[in-house]
């Protein structure tokens, strides 16, 4: 039988892969994420965004669709789609597929985009997640992404970011706390903040 | 840093200074004459989740949308949500509801598993420690005169292999357990686990310490103990457990990769049990279990397949003998005690299989047909019996022990 499942964010910030993309400002979000039993899934977001030249935040959304199975040895894999579309600047839309492999405390994915935020870049990105569980409701995690420029007229040296942060759970309330690095300034991503290569992140979500 | 990210970071420190945040579940185990029903819904196996904040690496909206599911099958039937465990070993998620005195158990199990939107549902089972009382005084370890211990352990200690011992409260601090538990986890309530008599037994008679603080020898005094309560000590004289904490623990054993699991406990079929001692055995883990002597085939789970029976007496089920009657084993608080039971039978082949293992790690003792045992002559009290030499030889030829034939046995 399906599961349908909404929660909504506060974060300080919008920061994807490493990348300010609300300028630094705080961000509302909200997913609605959807199992239907079978191991398809699926799942649409919407966020707010600052970007290059705009002179105030817009909207983010993005759809993605996905069938993950679980093996009998506890190792998982899946493969799926994403489509992310800005409203007052569709020229950014871009769509992503990927692969990965989940164990219990970790997972790996790879990414390629043949337009990657429209800006006419093939784009290969691989990221590791690992969260670790505490006493009761606490955890630590830490993110390791990788993204590379397979053709276009940008820059080839891979842009790394890394996360590291913790985050605690009670009820229906997840609130975390991350630092967020990257490995240099790129203006790949049309974002305000470019040029920011660090920040802490805070984000609290109500999932009902 | 953002005023809205420090206040956020403050809410943060609270909530890691106040564990009074966990929500409260009722204790599993409950009082007399209150039914409980388990009911698994599907657990989806992870994947991508969009997050517009990247770093919530948990299933927090996948676990909110199955409470909610769970709350309304509660509302639906009558039912009241009482705790909930995800087993992603099953690939279902286990919620715990208890039943209200005037609705008939049965039929809200029926009509619990016929809702479209639950896997499957079954009662709450409980279980039993299989121990009774010595009936007389034993000075010496049947086990050790019957194998030959000292000896055996020139060859083989169980030294790295994982014994799961699902049972009740391990006492830590006993002389003859210092600092031979991997684990020492308690998943019946959420105290330290407290010194029981049935599982510090049990462990002792696996691998207690081969030192001069202990006055008994565990079969395999260097495996890897897991101490995982799913057991609790309902009086001096049983030992219950239950289907939820005895899942908990069989989940946590798995994932943990266990070598062998130790259950010295028996009661009903029960249908969450035995599907994670298929995912067990699917995973290469031998589960040894004590044979119910109540019970005409043999009780759950001694009765499931590709478990290892293991009685005290010859049975007419398919299972592996060893001594079973006035065993010394460390009780709680420091002293020794003799058991007797199948439960304590059990605990000798799990250790056996460590001593095993350590030698050959692959072989494969699932069957009783892999063991060999004591002929008729010319002993008729040790015939039938577990000859741990001769099994370890079968397993691994390189061994050079012999099965010496003593004129003067306790036996």
């Amino acid at each position: 039988m399906a599961q349908l499942a909404i929660d909504a964010s506060l974060a300080s910030d919008n920061v994807y892969r490493g990348i300010s993309l609300n300028d630094g400002d705080p961000a509302a979000a909200l997913n609605l994420n959807w199992d239907a039993g079978n191991g398809w899934y699926a799942a649409g977001m919407a966020s707010q965004v600052h970007l290059y030249r705009l002179t105030h935040s817009s909207a983010q959304v993005g759809a993605d669709a996905g069938y993950a199975v679980r093996t009998e040895s506890g190792l998982g894999w899946e493969f799926g789609g994403t489509a992310t579309a800005f409203a007052d600047s569709s020229g950014y839309n871009y769509g992503e597929v990927y692969a990965g492999v989940l164990g219990e405390h970790w997972n790996a994915r790879l990414y390629f985009s043949p337009d990657y935020f429209g800006r006419s870049e093939r784009t290969l990105y691989a990221e590791f997640n690992y969260a670790h569980p505490l006493h009761d409701h606490l955890r630590w995690f830490a993110h390791a992404g990788a993204l590379h420029v397979l053709s276009g007229r940008h820059d080839k040296i891979p842009l790394y970011d890394l996360a590291i942060g913790t985050g605690a759970r009670f009820g229906a309330f997840d609130l975390q706390v991350q630092w967020v690095d990257t490995s240099r300034v790129d203006y790949l991503y049309p974002a305000a903040a470019a040029d920011t290569r660090h920040a802490w992140v805070a984000s609290l979500t109500f999932s009902y | 840093m953002t005023t809205l990210c420090a206040r956020l970071l403050a809410a943060w420190l609270i909530a890691w200074a106040a564990p009074a945040f966990a929500s409260a579940f009722a204790d599993p185990a409950t009082g007399a004459g209150e039914a409980q029903v388990l009911v698994m819904l599907h657990l989806p196996a992870p994947h991508y989740r969009p997050a517009a904040n990247y770093g919530s690496y948990e299933d927090a909206p996948g676990h909110a949308a199955r409470r909610r599911i769970a709350t309304a099958l509660a509302s639906a039937h009558g039912v009241t949500l009482e705790s909930d465990w995800p087993m992603p070993v099953l690939g279902v998620d286990c919620y715990v509801m208890r039943v209200p005195p005037g609705l008939a158990l049965a039929d809200v199990v029926r009509d619990l598993a016929r809702d479209p939107r639950t896997q499957w549902a079954q009662p709450m089972n409980t279980f039993h420690g299989l121990d009774r009382h010595a009936e007389s005084l034993y000075a010496l370890q049947p086990g050790a005169n019957l194998w030959h211990l000292r000896e055996l352990h020139t060859l083989s200690t169980g030294r790295g292999v994982r014994i799961a011992i699902l049972d009740s409260g391990v006492d830590a601090n006993h002389p003859a357990l210092a600092g031979r538990l991997s684990e020492d986890r308690n998943f019946v309530d959420a105290t330290d686990p407290p010194a029981e008599s049935h599982g510090t037994a049990v462990a002792g008679i696996i691998g207690a310490a081969a030192g001069d603080n202990a006055r008994v020898v565990g079969i395999a005094p260097q495996a890897r103990l897991l101490a995982l309560r799913a057991c609790w000590q309902e009086s001096a004289e049983q030992t219950l457990c239950n289907s939820f904490t005895l899942a908990k623990a069989m989940q946590f054993a798995i994932q943990a990769r266990a070598d062998v699991i130790n259950l010295s406990l028996g009661g009903p079929r029960d249908e969450l049990l035995a599907r994670l001692l298929d995912a067990a055995r699917a995973r290469g883990i031998l589960t040894v279990a004590a044979v119910d002597p109540q019970a005409p085939d043999g009780g759950f789970p001694a009765s499931h397949a590709g478990v290892l029976a293991v009685s005290d007496v010859a049975t007419a089920i398919p299972a592996l003998i060893a001594p079973g009657r006035d065993i010394p084993a460390p009780a709680p608080g420091g002293g020794y005690s003799f058991v007797s039971g199948t439960s304590f039978a059990a605990a000798e082949i799990s250790g056996l299989v460590a001593l095993v293992r350590q030698l050959a790690p692959t072989a494969a003792l699932g069957r009783t047909a892999a063991w060999v045992t004591f002929p008729a002559s010319p002993s008729q009290a040790r015939a039938g019996m577990v000859d741990a030499c001769a099994t370890l030889r079968k397993a691994t030829s390189a061994i050079a022990c012999a099965s010496v034939q003593s004129t003067h046995t306790a036996w």
